[in-house]
């Protein structure tokens, strides 16, 4: 067991290296001089000298690696022209409420697919499953800048129910605000959650203690929660690990639409400011997310399922 | 190479069988397909109006006989800039799927058959591509170059080679100890050889049915990098560009973003139609040894 979080461990290394050189490399891509694409043509000498002081643009390559590398380790991204604030606590700040959203979208994307999932795969074949499976396959093109949109549409301006912008005051407000922009992220991901699920109940649904549970007569939905679905759980947290990228693409877009303070909107409007520093913080801290999630679900794996250290 | 298909019954062909019309859903998709792509072709020759011409009809008309998707903020008929919106959007599905699968195959063919150093230092790459969201990488990059189509593509193909390269390893590691490739190379052929002839028709059937809905997936992300500004510049009509500019007259016009909308919605629909086919069509044949 500690063994195989170890190895797990030092399998990270490399990829976070890895993380970082593409993560540092994104302002080479800039054409022409970063400094005059940041300030603009008729920006003044000094300034410019001070740009290429802090993004290191005026020593070789790997130096310059090294440097941002032990300056990122201590926290150090430099400063924002725009904001006029250092960059790293600016973007810090804006984590928790990106980390919210991400959560309470994961809860409810669980909620829709799996009485959904467990519909379908128990009449498997049937009508219902085919009807079901098609209007989740049909869904997966459904952009989600354009459904918050919708969204904004019926249940903010229409019906009031819901808050069309901003985060919210409190823990209860907080949730009400956040509940428009993490339905919307959880209906996107609803099919490829429904999708995943289905399958892996259609796995467990023959197997021998759901026979022998039957054959005891235990009622179906005592079956059903106290068994099926418990033992669904990991590949539960599977599923939802695997597309934690496109949950946090889907936080990019929504948290745009709807005006929240996030990292995924401080992202793009970065771009527009040219923060590029920024830009790389935000990519880095949303890669590190998705490499942490992955680490953190397959240790869970190992605790709870004792098969995969094993092997 | 007949014999190869006769032996082998899980290649290219295997995803369009003889019964494929009598595959109602398919046939919706393949349908609906072919329609759009009439549209983007023939766009002039459906609608008399212009689609970026200012100001030839009265602003944000609701829709009606002459307009039948409406006006929209600028006085342009929303059907017209709709359909016109089809040749960008349904360019950048097929380029982001054209280069992607072209270099994702052929570094997957070549990861998979040579193995050894060189896979190992692919199985790096792809761990480390992966894990950043493909989203924030894609806009990550067009940020950094700039906005714009030719810059968006750049970037698709940077990152989505990787989903191709590994579906294209995989099968590899399963064909290339197969008898057809012994055989090919007990006769002496060259590694290019039976690379390009003999293994690639038998592994790109489950590439190509990703790149179906990797073609939906790439029209979604076009859709929102020109939301964001980040791709088509306005006037040019585009999907997402068309959203972004109807977002604010919602709540009295809400047909200027919901048609946009909804032509990508149904993009989605039908290769998601004709995607879930293939991939049963695949899974019929059964695992492949």
């Amino acid at each position: 067991m500690i063994r195989y979080v170890a190895a797990r461990l030092i399998q990270i290394v490399p990829v976070l290296f890895g993380v970082s050189v593409i993560v540092f490399l994104l302002v080479r891509l800039i054409p022409g001089d970063p400094a005059i694409a940041i300030l603009g043509s008729r920006a003044s000498p000094e300034l410019i000298a001070r740009v290429h002081e802090q993004y290191g643009l005026n020593k070789p390559i790997w130096e310059q690696y090294l440097s941002w590398v032990i300056n990122a380790l201590h926290g150090n991204f430099g400063a924002s022209f725009f904001y006029q604030d250092e960059v790293f606590g600016l973007t810090l700040e804006r984590l928790p409420l990106t980390l919210e959203l991400l959560t309470y979208a994961a809860v409810l994307g669980l909620v829709i697919a799996i009485p959904f999932a467990t519909v379908a795969a128990m009449r498997r074949g049937g009508l219902v499953d085919q009807l079901l499976r098609l209007a989740f396959s049909a869904s997966l093109g459904v952009p989600s800048f354009w459904l918050g949109i919708i969204l904004i549409l019926i249940f903010s301006l229409e019906l009031r129910i819901f808050p069309a912008a901003g985060p919210g005051d409190g823990l209860l407000d907080t949730v009400w605000h956040l509940s428009l922009p993490a339905l919307t992220i959880a209906l996107a991901m609803s099919p490829l959650l429904f999708r995943a699920l289905r399958s892996s109940l259609i796995e467990v649904l023959p197997a021998d203690y759901v026979m022998t549970g039957r054959a005891a007569g235990l009622r179906s939905s005592t079956l059903l929660w106290s068994y099926i679905l418990r033992n669904s759980f990991l590949p539960l947290v599977t599923v939802l690990s695997i597309n934690m990228g496109w949950m946090i693409g889907g936080t990019v877009v929504v948290e745009t639409v709807f005006g929240l303070p996030g990292i995924g909107s401080l992202l793009i409007n970065s771009i527009s400011t040219r923060d590029y520093t920024i830009i790389q913080l935000v990519t880095l801290i949303l890669a590190m997310i998705v490499v942490l999630v992955n680490l953190a679900t397959d240790v869970l794996y190992a605790l709870l399922d004792p098969r995969v250290s094993l092997r | 190479m007949t014999h190869l298909r006769i032996a082998l019954p899980t290649g290219v062909r295997s995803i369009w069988p003889a019964d494929a019309m009598s595959d109602v859903p398919r046939l919706i998709g393949v349908v609906g397909m072919l329609l759009w792509a009439l549209a983007a072709v023939a766009a002039p020759l459906i609608t008399p109006y212009d689609p970026t011409k200012l100001g030839s009809a009265i602003p944000l008309l609701p829709p009606t006989a002459a307009h039948i998707f409406g006006t929209d903020q600028l006085g342009r008929d929303l059907f017209t800039r709709v359909i016109y919106g089809a040749r960008i959007d349904l360019q950048i599905g097929l380029i982001g799927v054209a280069i992607p699968l072209t270099t994702g195959t052929l570094i997957g063919l070549l990861a998979g058959y040579r193995g050894g150093l060189l896979d190992a230092l692919f199985g790096r790459i792809v761990d480390i591509v992966t894990a950043f969201p493909f989203v924030v990488l894609v806009i990550a990059i067009v940020a950094m170059l700039g906005p714009g189509l030719v810059n968006l593509y750049i970037a698709i193909s940077a990152v989505s080679w990787v989903a191709y390269a590994r579906i294209v390893r995989g099968e590899t590691l399963l064909q290339k100890n197969r008898e057809f490739t012994l055989a090919a190379r007990a006769l002496g052929y060259r590694d290019a050889r039976i690379m390009l002839r003999h293994l690639l028709p038998n592994v790109i059937a489950p590439a190509i049915v990703f790149s179906v809905s990797d073609f939906a997936l790439d029209v979604l992300l076009g859709a929102s990098v020109g939301f964001f500004g980040l791709g088509v510049q306005s006037p040019t009509p585009e999907w997402g560009v068309m959203i972004a500019e109807g977002r604010t007259f919602i709540l009295t016009s809400s047909w200027v973003v919901v048609f946009p909308g909804l032509a990508i919605v149904s993009v989605g629909f039908f290769m998601g139609l004709i995607g879930d086919s293939l991939a049963d069509a695949i899974r019929r044949v059964g695992p492949r040894k």
